[in-house]
């Protein structure tokens, strides 16, 4: 299951309302809001595939402005395959 | 995964993100720590020509982890999207890791011996009865310098022939010449740090927010902080980063070289422009007109570069006029006045970035000439924070395409093969008969798959690139690569391709961090790595790959090294120094997160031709374009105007067809391709459509269209609601698609000066399929 630290770069002023919108427990966890109009995410998903998959959605959400990767670990998906 | 272990790695994750989030003042700091058993090494990332810093993580041999790289000036420990696909670069489940020969229809496994034999064989046999331009080398963007430098030895002082091109001439030649004819010398004068320090930033045919995400959330961090900050767009199609602009100005194909002459027109019109930087830095010339567009085989162009005076370029931007202009480009005059205020406001720190919308032009060296226009008109150049920018979309089109030149015409450090006394400087360094270096280039990419057409090259070996894919009227090619005769493809690959599907050899390489490499990015950045995985089955380094065909041909001694890079490195070097485009010992590169040339005493150099920062201009001089000897050390001010595209739509063919590239995908998708999921959403490559097109044409979003051009036809999904968004009369279509290869329908125009295609502009209709 991989795990990926991201920071989501967000409108000022959809912050907080982003903060709990994309706030999904065992999937997007949100660690950290920032004063700079960033927050900071834990994904954690099944597959690659998946975790792409949560990546794009949340780039394509109202505000959002960016996302960018600064971890990611699939040490135990390149064990299972 | 045990419990503990998954809460330590999420710690890991959110720690690694807030410190890069927060500049290392939150968070982990100490990257390099252990972490679980995981070792770290840095490299540069494997994709774009934005040259962002990875931290590769290893563990029993496999990556199993990466970072964005925290001590990376390029992004400061965050990468894009992509950064995801890194872990699925190198485990594909197809790799490549046996040599393949043909032996009918079928590809049989084979021993390295009996693959390099074969070839050797080829190369000798067509070398004897043809001649050595009969041979040929078709390499890469994303080849290490160390692959490039050592493909280029051996075919020009070793074999004999300058038959060596890189792909990189189907994506940014006409940088090159543009920087050329302009300075005298290729490669920006600033760096990245302008995307921090400017308020003003045209992007001019550029979807940076797609293909250079990195940099783009620098302009868009710039702007955050800074409200003075604003961003324009111009171009052909609604993108991404036109969403995130503060305007996007939507303009008619080809008419950029009208637009930026109008902007010059009301410069020079209202003397917006800096007269003392002129009179100082910039000389006037014209050149040639109607120059074609290489539609012919062997088709030959010589520019007859003309002085004018500044009276003469006045006149020749007179019939410019914004209204003039507005009528061709679609643009409102008074849209086109207020850019060019824009553009010479003396309050406003002005940079101007681009990519393949002017390179892959039939008039790409023009375009480029003309945006240099603006800024040196402005004096809005070689300053911090105000410069024009070239991006490149490959990791090494600048490190190894262009620094170590492996181009029909080049040579290291700007030299060509058509001067004596460069090639006397080459051949010294190289240790062979000045004589051996043959004076004239021969064939540039798209006249080299001309030539195997004919059948005049023979012997073609392709590393680290998908031509049969990605060249432009790709039918035509890929039947050549197979008309058989004393035809004979060797390709080198990591996965199966379109291309590796017609190659008579396959070679498995080894990628990346399974060997040491070095690339260059598009600031001028050179950074190293060392290897730190093993490449899978028999896969081997294409440096290797080389380096044996030349010891079977008897030049073996072209390569003496023990430490083969770093000697190599160190003996590269030779041709930088002193040169302007200085390299730093190889050892200074394997502890720095990469260095910008000129490095002159350990000190790398953020800003070319400028005092205080370029070690080459010396105190008083302020500005100087130091490497343009033949012009005074001046810059040109170009007079070139706008000419057609090669193919315009008419009433047969009434779309202007675009390509280019996706967010999710790279390239012609061979490394992106590996992730299932991406290859299932995007299943296809699609046809992007304006909705009022599509409803004349009774076409719903999702519905098959059947795209032809006068080249080829292909059926593809029409996409009215996505991402990007096509203007009216336009259709935009990504190539990276090995089942819908859209290059089949692209016209073989190019830029006479700079050879490279124009992949952006051709006519083609569109049917419900
Ligand atoms: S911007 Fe380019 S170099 Fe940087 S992480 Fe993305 S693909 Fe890699």
């Amino acid at each position: 299951m991989p795990i990926s630290g991201v920071v989501i770069k967000c409108q000022m002023e959809r912050l907080g309302e982003l903060e709990r919108e994309l706030h999904r427990p065992g999937s997007v966890e949100i660690s950290n809001v920032l004063g700079d109009g960033s927050l900071i995410a834990v994904i954690e998903s099944a597959s690659l595939e998946e975790e792409i998959s949560l990546v794009k959605n949340i780039m394509a959400v109202q505000g959002v402005l960016d996302v960018r990767v600064a971890y990611h670990n699939f040490e135990d998906q390149l064990m299972a395959e | 995964m045990a419990l503990s272990r998954r809460d330590f790695l999420k710690a890991s994750a959110a720690a690694a993100a807030l410190a890069a989030a927060t500049g290392g003042r939150l968070g982990a700091t100490d990257v390099h720590a252990a972490e679980g058993g995981i070792r770290w090494g840095k490299a540069p990332c494997r994709f774009c020509g934005t040259g962002c810093g990875v931290l590769v993580g290893v563990k029993d041999g496999r990556i199993v982890a990466t970072k964005g790289d925290p001590a990376a000036p390029v992004n400061k420990g965050l990468n894009c999207i992509k950064g995801y696909f890194l872990s699925k670069v190198l485990y594909g489940k197809d790799r490549l890791t046996k040599p393949l020969i043909r032996k009918g229809n079928k590809m049989v496994e084979a021993s390295w011996d009996e693959a390099m034999d074969l070839i050797a064989s080829k190369f000798r046999e067509s070398i004897a009865k043809h001649g050595p331009d009969s041979v040929a080398m078709f390499g890469s963007g994303q080849w290490t310098v160390f692959e490039g430098y050592a493909a280029a030895k051996l075919f020009k002082a070793g074999i004999g022939t300058n038959n060596i091109e890189p792909n990189a001439r189907f994506c940014m030649a006409s940088a090159v010449t543009g920087f050329m004819t302009t300075f005298n010398s290729d490669e920006p004068m600033g760096c990245y740090d302008d995307l921090d320090l400017g308020d003003t930033y045209f992007l001019w045919g550029a979807n940076m927010a797609e293909c250079h995400p990195v940099l783009f959330s620098r302009l868009i961090d710039n702007r955050l902080k800074n409200p003075k900050v604003k961003i324009i767009d111009f171009g052909t199609r609604f993108t991404r980063t036109s969403q995130m602009a503060d305007k996007y100005i939507r303009f008619n194909p080809q008419t950029d070289l009208a637009l930026l002459n109008a902007i010059a027109h009301i410069i020079v019109r209202d003397r917006l422009y800096d007269e003392n930087f002129i009179r100082k830095h910039v000389v006037f010339k014209k050149g040639k007109t109607n120059i074609g567009y290489g539609l012919e085989d062997k088709f030959k162009f010589a520019d007859d570069p003309k002085p004018m005076t500044f009276d003469e370029y006045r006149e020749f931007l007179k019939p410019y006029t914004p209204e003039y202009v507005s009528k061709l480009s679609g643009v409102p005059a008074k849209t086109i006045e207020e850019v060019a205020r824009l553009y010479a406001d003396k309050s406003r720190k002005v940079n101007s970035l681009w990519t393949m919308g002017f390179n892959q032009h039939v008039r790409g060296t023009w375009v480029n000439n003309l945006v240099y226009n603006v800024h040196l008109l402005t004096g809005k150049i070689c300053k911090p924070g105000e410069n024009p920018m070239s991006l490149t979309g490959q990791p090494s089109a600048c490190g190894t395409a262009r620094e170590v030149g492996t181009f029909t015409h080049r040579l290291p450090a700007d030299m060509v093969v058509m001067n004596e006394e460069h090639r006397k400087k080459a051949a010294e360094i190289w240790g062979v008969p000045a004589e051996k270096i043959p004076a004239k280039p021969t064939y540039h990419a798209t006249e080299m798959f001309r030539a195997l057409d004919r059948g005049d090259i023979k012997v073609l070996w392709v590393q680290v690139t998908n031509p049969f894919q990605s060249a432009p009227n790709l039918s035509r090619y890929r039947k050549g690569a197979r008309k058989g005769g004393d035809r004979f493809i060797i390709v080198s690959d990591i996965y199966p391709t379109r291309s590796t599907e017609l190659a008579d050899v396959v070679l498995p390489s080894a990628s990346w961090v399974e060997k040491e490499g070095f690339f260059g990015n598009a600031e001028r950045r050179g950074q190293q790595w060392f290897k730190m995985v093993e490449p899978p089955g028999e896969a081997r380094n294409d440096l290797w790959q080389t380096m044996e065909l030349a010891r079977r041909l008897g030049h073996g001694n072209l390569f003496p090294y023990k430490y083969v890079e770093k000697e190599m490195f160190e003996e590269y070097r030779k041709f930088t120094l002193g040169q302007g485009k200085d390299l730093a010992p190889y050892e200074a590169y394997t502890k720095a997160r990469g260095l910008r040339w000129p490095v002159v005493n350990g000190k790398e150099t953020l800003w070319r031709y400028t005092e205080g920062y370029d070690p080459y201009v010396k105190a008083g001089e302020g500005v100087k374009f130091y490497k343009n000897k033949p012009n005074d050390y001046k810059a040109v001010i170009w007079a070139r105007p706008y000419e057609p595209a090669a193919e315009a739509p008419d009433r047969q063919y009434p779309f202007w067809l675009c390509t280019g590239r996706v967010l999710e995908q790279w390239h012609t998708g061979t490394m992106t391709g590996r992730v299932p999921e991406l290859k299932r959403a995007y299943g296809g490559a699609v046809c992007e459509i304006h909705p009022e097109d599509a409803k004349r044409l009774k076409v719903k979003h999702g519905d098959k269209v059947r795209v032809t051009s006068r080249r080829g036809s292909i059926v593809l999904t029409a996409d009215l609601r996505g991402r990007g968004k096509a203007e009216k009369g336009n259709v935009f279509v990504a190539f990276f698609d090995e089942n819908k290869m859209i290059n089949e329908l692209c016209i073989d125009a190019y830029c006479p000066i700079s050879g490279e295609p124009d992949y952006k502009k051709c006519a083609v209709k569109l049917e419900k399929a």
